[in-house]
């Protein structure tokens, strides 16, 4: 009961006012191990289904993929076992007793109808070829498939091996058949709501901004929290003072972890735990429509990389721990990463490359110049909820402004972001010139792994780089088609080349990432792809 | 009394004279260079009076830089907002065809709709230029000062000196100079001071809420950075509370120097 | 003209303005009008979605079909459709409007009394030019910004000492009575700030105001008459200004709704001004059309009504208007 709010509270409490319960949780018998986590999250969540917010939270909680991927980079059984032999035939089969949340059995039918489900209705190449508006065509993904008589087992066969099939699998939420044949568009909101996770859906208050998953007793995975409170915050200020005036005991921070200015505010409180890992993403990335005339050069591509002040990026951005990147903008922690050449800050060297591609830059003059025309282009930032990608871009403008390239800044919201810079959510036409993207750990091992959803101009989702170059389609299929790690770690070191050489994409920082957690509890795990918030955390907990 | 309020008075009118020197001359007063960057997150010291932001530039500098921004979108919209006061005051007055009738209607028409959300939505249809948010604000905010107008002109007009100038048959522009002006000339120095405070603050609003620019920023886009980018957790108040001491710093000079003008209004 | 048609026309103009607006805006501005009318930009979405939304949207038939396809959205009560939340407007102001009721009901009625009690006391300390230390220090609470405000109170109260919440309107799990409590504990903060944003120019109206009348030749025999000032205040001074006192407070309901975008902000509460923010981000012009719609009709209803009231509680506005 160190809590102020809680001191508040007693005093209420002598007025002849019950105190509320969610406060109370503390003062249990300590013999008692039942214990819940609260969370907190800087999110928003409308009471709406498909809410990519909302997934990303039940992706800890209330689904099951097939499989996970541990800290050590190794494949572990999630909703299902695996085995495979040669790549290219995968057999799944699902964990004696999953269940769904309103009690139906877990069956191998409801993996063969989400990969369909993918479809028809999604994104997905899983069994037929996709053709876009382009006429660009996505190969499908398996030959064949095959259900054991059990219903417990499905048989995969892949068109081609690929070794790391399984990155795929590893966010595909497997979706209850029973309640989305046949009705998919009149799925309720509550149906909707329905995994096979060990937690199930309990509540959201609007008013209190909490999102309540409990523990759902028919699951083999054994959770220790009996309940996961998400409290949602609209801005790092609160949620970082709710860490430190102990009302959250842990922090949901997608990818890019702990802030500086969190740390800042946290490190020195002995209650609190902090655990920092090489990060496995990139936070912020100046990324080039590489397709546009101006970004087809690749002198003023590498003039920019000459221009950036890296070290400026650090000091601003990240702490102690921060790198200046390499010209790969793959972090070197990612498995099979090579050194490439690092980036640096030479403004002699960079006029040269932009007089080779016939800018001049007069004396008295600001900018730049190519046949009277002002070397510029705009830099697209994401609004998000703290400020920080405009910040980023207004770092990018400063340094190349100083330098002599014109850049114009423009903002958005996240949606409208998107509709500039994914495929997805263009229609496959994406319009920005540049813009500064956050490249978290899943996507960057998505697809054929080594960030090419991000570059690939024909990538069904992202493809914010737009490459359309005939060597980074054949890497990129190659990766794909790799039947051996040996293979490939080969083809991973060309398109790691190719990024060097190429530059599609320049990493202003590469740091640590940083998960905390209140130090009452112990055993926490790290996932790869989660970070700190992730089932093997809940299993293994203890609090001491 | 009358002492403190000369020497408020001056106090208002140097204040505002460093603030118009600020937004004229910046780089003569501030330290630094826009966007020039050190360490970020410094507290106070003698090289960075208010510190340094997260992005290591030094908040002073911004918040001189700042002024521009700020006093020309409020400065401007003050000034037109007076003159469709004016315009809307007079041809509200006017008794041929019923126009008045007309123009009176108009002004308790906008009287009725919220201010800031009409702003708020028109200018998100708009591109969000300075003019437009100027036009926007002064459109949205004159028609309070166009009532309190009238009803200034009409008491005049009752009053006695003015039927004695028409009953002695000075035409209409003689008794608009010499008689009404120099009575109204309070009443709109007084209303126009309040009006500067009002679109500082509306301007403010509208930048806290993301309105502004946010490269080049206006005291309350810098409000709204120290906030999201965690200037408390940073112990940096001053970042936060710089910018907006000089929101109230202009007003309350402003209000000082109206004072002096209020008796006679 | 009688007063009260005359209020009603008013009224009745302003709502016509606002639907003007709402109709041709969209409509003329270059670019676009599928995006202005769903906030989803042609580049973005495919040609069959895009005739989809052309047809839908009434954008194919004579320019006063479409008028009487806007007209019939604000009649039956849908007040547009929000394309990005997938709901009418009308249900997304429904869902949210309880929240901000909360902070603005209590709001102004506690700005309301403090505003006549303080502003009619300290007219009479005022007399002859004087101005008390109270009203200096409103003065200068009158310039600085609500969001300054609202945030000062959140770090000082919430961060530094942690009395209050930072998050929302309940903690999670209360309950019953103490869900009450909880509530009113929540709501402290945001409506102490929209109390000191709010109060200063009402109590300058109700000074200002009664000053005035303190000066008129019936108040001045009045008091030479023996009547003691709680006698003058009630009789004169409230009486005089009532009129004008209470179409501000009426007012205030209505451009609450605009100090909750910024107070809900800092608050993290979901009521209407955040819906309106989050519009704004968003850019979903039909919800941010049928807000403004909304706070225009919230705005001239209230004016009505308090027209209306006066009529009933003071006799002799009535006298005066059938004169």
């Amino acid at each position: 009961m160190k809590n102020k709010s809680c001191i508040f509270l007693s005093a209420l409490m002598i007025l002849g006012v019950t105190s509320c319960s969610a406060f109370g949780a503390e003062q249990n018998n300590p013999t008692n191990k039942e214990f819940e986590i609260r969370i907190g999250a800087n999110l928003t969540l409308e009471a709406k289904r498909s809410n990519y917010e909302y997934d990303v939270l039940s992706g800890a909680a209330t689904q099951l993929a097939l499989i996970s991927l541990n800290d050590k980079g190794e494949y572990e059984p999630q909703l299902t076992t695996f085995k495979t032999n040669d790549n290219k035939t995968y057999n799944f089969t699902v964990i004696e007793g999953m269940k769904w949340h309103d009690g139906t059995k877990v069956t191998a039918e409801d993996i063969l109808y989400t990969l369909k489900y993918e479809d028809n209705f999604g994104n997905g190449h899983n069994f037929k070829d996709v053709t876009d508006e382009k006429g660009n065509v996505t190969p499908k993904l398996y030959e064949s498939f095959e259900i054991s008589d059990d219903k417990a087992s499905i048989v995969l066969t892949l068109v081609t091996a690929n070794v790391r099939h399984l990155s795929n699998l590893i966010t595909l939420r497997i979706m209850p058949k029973h309640i989305y044949e046949g009705k998919e568009s009149e799925v309720t909101d509550k149906e909707s709501l329905i995994g096979c996770g060990p937690y199930k859906f309990s509540s959201f208050n609007k008013n209190a901004n909490t999102l309540v998953f409990e523990k759902f007793d028919d699951c083999p995975i054994k959770v220790k929290p009996t309940k996961l409170i998400y409290t949602l915050y609209k801005n790092d200020t609160s949620l970082y003072q709710a860490m430190k005036n102990k009302s959250i005991d842990t922090i949901y921070k997608y990818s890019v972890g702990i802030s500086k200015e969190g740390l800042a505010a946290l490190k020195k409180d002995d209650s609190i735990v902090i655990k920092s890992v090489p990060g496995k993403n990139v936070p912020a990335a100046l990324t080039f429509n590489n397709s546009i005339e101006l970004f087809k050069d690749i002198n003023v591509k590498n003039a920019i990389a000459y221009a950036l002040e890296y070290d400026r990026y650090k000091l601003l951005f990240s702490d102690e721990n921060a790198k200046t990147p390499n010209r790969s903008f793959i972090p070197t922690s990612q498995e099979f990463a090579v050194e490439t050449s690092s980036l640096s800050t030479i403004l002699t060297k960079a006029t040269e490359l932009l007089n080779n591609s016939g800018y001049i830059k007069k004396d008295g003059d600001k900018y730049f110049k190519k046949d009277n025309k002002e070397l510029e282009f705009t830099l697209t930032t994401k609004l998000d909820a703290n400020n920080l990608h405009p910040r980023y871009g207004d770092a990018v403008k400063t340094s190349l402004e100083k330098f002599g390239i014109k850049v114009n800044l423009e903002t958005l919201d996240s949606s409208k972001y998107s509709e500039k810079t994914s495929n997805k959510f263009s229609n496959n036409n994406i319009t920005h010139e540049a813009a500064i993207f956050g490249y978290t750990p899943f996507g960057l091992n998505s697809g054929a792994g080594f960030g090419t959803i991000y570059m690939d101009a024909n990538h069904p989702v992202q493809g914010g780089g737009q490459v359309n170059d005939p060597k980074f389609t054949e890497i990129i299929s190659n990766l794909n088609a790799s039947k051996t790690l040996e293979e490939y770690k080969v083809n991973a070191t060309l398109v790691q080349k190719y990024y060097e050489t190429n530059i599609p994409s320049i990493a202003l920082f590469s740091a640590n990432t940083s998960y905390v957690f209140s130090a009452k509890y112990d055993n926490f795990a790290i996932d790869s792809t989660f970070g700190i918030i992730n089932y093997k955390t809940w299993e293994n907990i203890i609090k001491k | 009394m009358r002492k403190a309020n000369t020497f408020t008075y001056y106090l208002g009118i140097i204040i505002l004279l460093m603030f118009a020197l600020w937004a004229i001359f910046p780089s003569s007063f501030a330290p630094y260079e826009l966007k020039e960057s050190f360490t970020p997150w410094q507290g106070m010291s003698m090289s960075h009076i208010f510190g340094t932001n997260d992005m290591g530039y030094d908040i002073f500098t911004e918040i001189v830089y700042a002024t521009r921004d700020t006093l020309i979108i409020s400065i401007s919209s003050a000034f037109l907002t007076m003159l469709l006061a004016i315009l809307f005051a007079n041809l509200s007055l006017v008794k041929k065809f019923g126009i008045g009738l007309i123009f009176d209607t108009l002004i308790n028409v906008l009287l009725n709709i919220p201010k800031l959300i009409a702003i708020l939505v028109l200018i998100s249809f708009l591109p969000r230029t300075r003019i437009n948010i100027i036009l926007l604000i002064s459109f949205f905010s004159f028609a309070s000062e166009a009532k309190i107008l009238k009803n200034k002109i009409i008491n005049i007009a009752n009053q006695t000196f003015i039927e004695q100038n028409i009953l002695y048959g000075f035409n209409r522009t003689y008794i608009a100079l010499h008689s009404y002006l120099p009575n109204l000339k309070n009443t709109l120095v007084v209303r126009l001071l309040s009006v500067l405070s009002k679109t500082i603050m509306m301007e403010s609003t509208l930048s806290f809420l993301g309105m502004g620019d946010l490269y080049y920023p206006s005291w309350g886009t810098m409000i709204n950075f120290a906030y999201q980018r965690g200037a408390f957790l940073m112990n940096a108040y001053y970042y936060l509370l710089a910018p907006g001491f000089m929101i109230m710093l202009f007003c309350i000079s402003f209000y000082f120097v109206s004072e002096r003008f209020e008796k006679g209004s | 003209m009688n007063k009260y048609l005359r209020s009603i026309l008013i009224a009745t103009l302003t709502l016509i303005i606002i639907v003007i607006i709402n109709f041709f805006l969209p409509r003329m501005l270059p670019g676009d009008p599928v995006y202005h009318l769903t906030g989803i930009s042609e580049d973005f979405i495919s040609p069959d979605l895009y005739n989809f939304y052309y047809e839908k949207l009434g954008l194919n038939l004579p320019m006063h079909e479409q008028f009487g396809l806007y007209l019939k959205s604000l009649f039956d009560g849908t007040l547009g459709y929000s394309y990005i939340h997938e709901e009418t407007v009308f249900t997304l102001i429904f869902s949210t409007i309880g929240n901000t009721l909360k902070i603005i009901i209590p709001s102004v009625l506690i700005v309301s009394i403090l505003a006549i009690i303080f502003g009619l006391r300290n007219a009479f300390k005022e007399e002859g030019n004087k101005k008390t230390i109270f009203s200096y220090v409103t003065i200068l609470f009158n310039t600085v910004p609500s969001f300054l405000i609202g945030m000062i109170l959140l770090i000082l109260f919430s961060f530094v000492l942690g009395w209050f919440p930072d998050n929302g309107l309940n903690s999670p799990g209360a309950t019953g009575g103490s869900a009450f409590f909880d509530e009113l504990w929540h709501l402290l903060l945001p409506i102490t700030t929209m109390v000191l944003a709010m109060f200063p120019s009402k109590y300058l109206l109700v000074k200002e105001n009664s000053k005035k009348i303190l000066k008129e030749k019936y108040v001045l025999f009045a008091r030479t008459s023996g009547l003691n000032k709680l006698q003058i205040a009630y009789h004169y001074l409230l009486k005089n200004s009532f009129h004008t006192v209470f179409t501000s407070i009426a007012m205030s309901l209505a451009f609450g709704i605009a100090g909750s975008v910024v107070i809900e902000n800092i608050f993290s509460i979901n009521g209407m001004g955040l819906l309106f923010s989050s519009a704004l981000n968003k850019q979903d012009f039909p919800l941010l059309q049928g807000m403004l719609f909304f706070v225009s009709l919230v705005s001239v209803i209230t004016l009505i009504v308090s027209d209306l009231l006066i009529l009933i509680i003071d006799p002799k506005t009535r006298r005066k208007q059938n004169a």
